[in-house]
């Protein structure tokens, strides 16, 4: 059975906002979602617990390697027991195993939600969740082997995710044969909220009118979750950023990126920025 | 045949299994060599990736390393696969096959660290990752004899008082853990596929007797600084017990409800439960001691 749906990105683009608005619509509540209970989305495709119960192998026995050799079979059997459509969350890219296999297996999917964002402020962004400097955060999406826990000699929650650059990041996802991928951009879920979640939850099979739509990009609106995160924290925060919903602003690069940095930015992603909207074909930024 | 006494239990083995604890009674369980189906006859009762089950037999394929099936609590089968190293293959054993075996015999085997502190057990569970090793080496580092890692053995005695049973003399601790202990590591074993995860002995302070299990310490991590510590009371105690159970979806599958359920009841009455958080990412090791000791002593 294709019971899971990849509500996939490159860190920081607006995959947490998306999940938060899906819990207010499936919560079905008028009041908003309890941003650190959200249980109508279904965690994270790397995390490490999961893995250990679903193949009854401990990943942190493994190498990085074999880890990923069993995942495709841990995504089945999420998809084969679950009693109704899954929305998990994906850091990785959409990669092949030696085998040629594809790490999320087609018997699993049953489509994907693409969610992208200016990488000019998902540099930023990136940046203040790390706790690094912009320019890390710069060469990080520009490296081809980047990703995340790639690091042998600690034991993290998590397992390595394999992003690469942020264009080859988008370009695997969006770019792959076999599921059915809907891109969604961030900056659509700002300024065309309405349309651009209705799409969305089409796109998932969900059947929920207008006024349910609206009610849950209210609930899920960046003041109403700022403020949830300032009254009692957010858990899904990294411990070196001070806040995880910061600014949530579009164009926030124009402050906080120097020229160079800027330059560099396009450079490494002139492509999939003009084939998303991000750079006119003149070399124009948009946003 | 090696004869161990290990998790509660006589053990006759054809691989040798450093770490146990050498022993000489009849034995409760024999692990050999032998031939390992690709599968288990229907009816499966439940199946993971690598792992089926159905009543009273269980088969674990490790790509590249081994088949194991363990049946009745009896007996563990090791189907080799060529090239594996003894590393690899101790490993594997005792791990989840161990585990499963435990859970066939009534036993509740819990994901955890054990420590002996005056006269009782004190164990750290929590989700892998979280630091259950690495306070474990901290403790004994101060002086604190060890049970058991990993794996913690728990049976209940006739008067219904959880009991912890030593485990094996090692632990398996990454190569930043063993950098901040300063431990030489050019003399630990490894897996060749996995070079900074490795498996240090306990040469002494290893804890060789059954003790009744006094306190939980439940490890989750925060994103905010400092460490809190909270007690668990009531009712509530028993969910940490359940889902810290060592390979939880194969033990709730095994395992008679009700015995499930006696079990954790009984632990619940006997033990202190309390909840750790910590920072997350790098653990200030020194401070997390310091807190649980001083928690410790005050009783």
């Amino acid at each position: 059975m294709k019971n899971i749906i990849w509500l996939a990105s490159y860190p920081k683009s607006g995959n947490t906002w998306f999940r938060i608005f899906l819990s207010n619509l499936l919560d079905e509540k008028e009041e908003p979602s309890d941003i650190n209970k959200i249980t109508s989305t279904h965690g994270i495709a790397s995390a490490r617990h999961i893995f250990d119960e679903i193949t009854g192998i401990e990943a942190s026995d493994l190498s990085h390697d074999e880890v990923d050799y069993l995942r495709p079979g841990l995504y089945n059997i999420l998809s084969n027991e679950a009693k109704r459509t899954l929305f998990i969350k994906a850091h990785d890219a959409y990669t092949f195993l030696p085998d040629q296999h594809p790490m999320f297996p087609p018997s699993a999917t049953k489509g994907v939600i693409y969610i992208i964002r200016n990488p000019l402020d998902v540099a930023v962004s990136y940046a203040n969740h790390n706790g690094c400097m912009m320019q890390e955060s710069i060469d990080m999406m520009g490296n081809e082997t980047h990703g995340l826990c790639t690091k042998n000699r600690r034991l993290v929650n998590q397992l390595r995710q394999k992003m690469g650059t942020w264009s080859q990041h988008v370009i695997s996802w969006t770019n792959a044969q076999e599921p059915d991928v809907h891109v969604v951009r961030y900056e659509d879920m700002q300024e065309l909220p309405l349309n651009t979640f209705t799409s969305a939850v089409e796109f998932a099979g969900l059947d929920f009118d207008r006024r349910a739509i609206e009610e849950a990009i209210r609930n899920s609106c960046f003041e109403v979750l700022k403020q949830q995160e300032q009254e009692k924290g957010f858990k899904e925060k990294s411990a070196k950023s001070p806040s995880f919903f910061r600014q949530g602003k579009i164009g926030s690069w124009r402050e906080d990126l120097t020229p160079e940095q800027v330059k560099q930015v396009v450079r490494d992603q002139k492509e999939v920025m003009k084939k998303y909207g991000y750079l006119t074909d003149d070399g124009e930024i948009v946003y | 045949m090696y004869h161990y006494t290990s998790f509660g239990l006589q053990i006759a083995s054809e691989p040798e299994l450093p770490g146990l604890m050498p022993g000489a009674g009849i034995p409760d369980v024999t692990i050999r060599f032998g031939e390992v189906p690709e599968h288990l006859p229907e009816p499966i009762k439940n199946k993971g990736v690598a792992y089926e089950l159905n009543e009273g037999s269980f088969l674990l394929r490790v790509p590249g390393i081994a088949r194991f099936l363990v049946s009745q609590g009896n007996e563990i089968v090791i189907d080799r696969a060529s090239g594996t190293d003894d590393v690899d293959l101790s490993l594997f054993t005792i791990n989840t096959p161990i585990g499963v075996l435990l859970y066939q015999r009534g036993f509740l085997p819990m994901h955890a660290s054990a420590i002996e502190v005056n006269g009782g057990c004190v164990i750290f569970t929590g989700v892998s990752g979280v630091g259950k090793s690495t306070i474990l080496a901290s403790f004994h580092q101060h002086g604190y004899p060890i049970l058991a890692d990993e794996i913690c053995a728990i049976s209940l005695s006739d008067k219904g008082v959880p009991y912890v049973h030593p485990g094996v003399a090692y632990t398996w601790l990454w190569r930043d853990v063993l950098d901040h202990f300063e431990k030489d590591v050019s003399t630990l074993k490894h897996r060749q596929n996995n070079p900074e995860k490795y498996r240090v002995p306990i040469d002494e302070r290893f804890y060789n007797m059954p003790l009744p299990l006094k306190r939980v310490y439940v490890l989750t991590t925060k994103n905010t600084p400092g460490i809190d510590m909270e007690e668990i009371k009531g009712q509530e105690k028993f969910l940490p017990i359940k889902h810290n159970a060592y390979r939880y979806r194969i033990g709730n599958a095994i395992s008679n409800p009700a015995a499930s359920f006696n079990m954790q009841t009984s632990i619940g009455k006997h033990t202190i439960v309390k909840r750790i958080l910590r920072p997350d990412g790098k653990i200030n090791i020194d401070l997390l001691r310091e807190c649980i000791i001083n928690d410790l002593e005050k009783g």
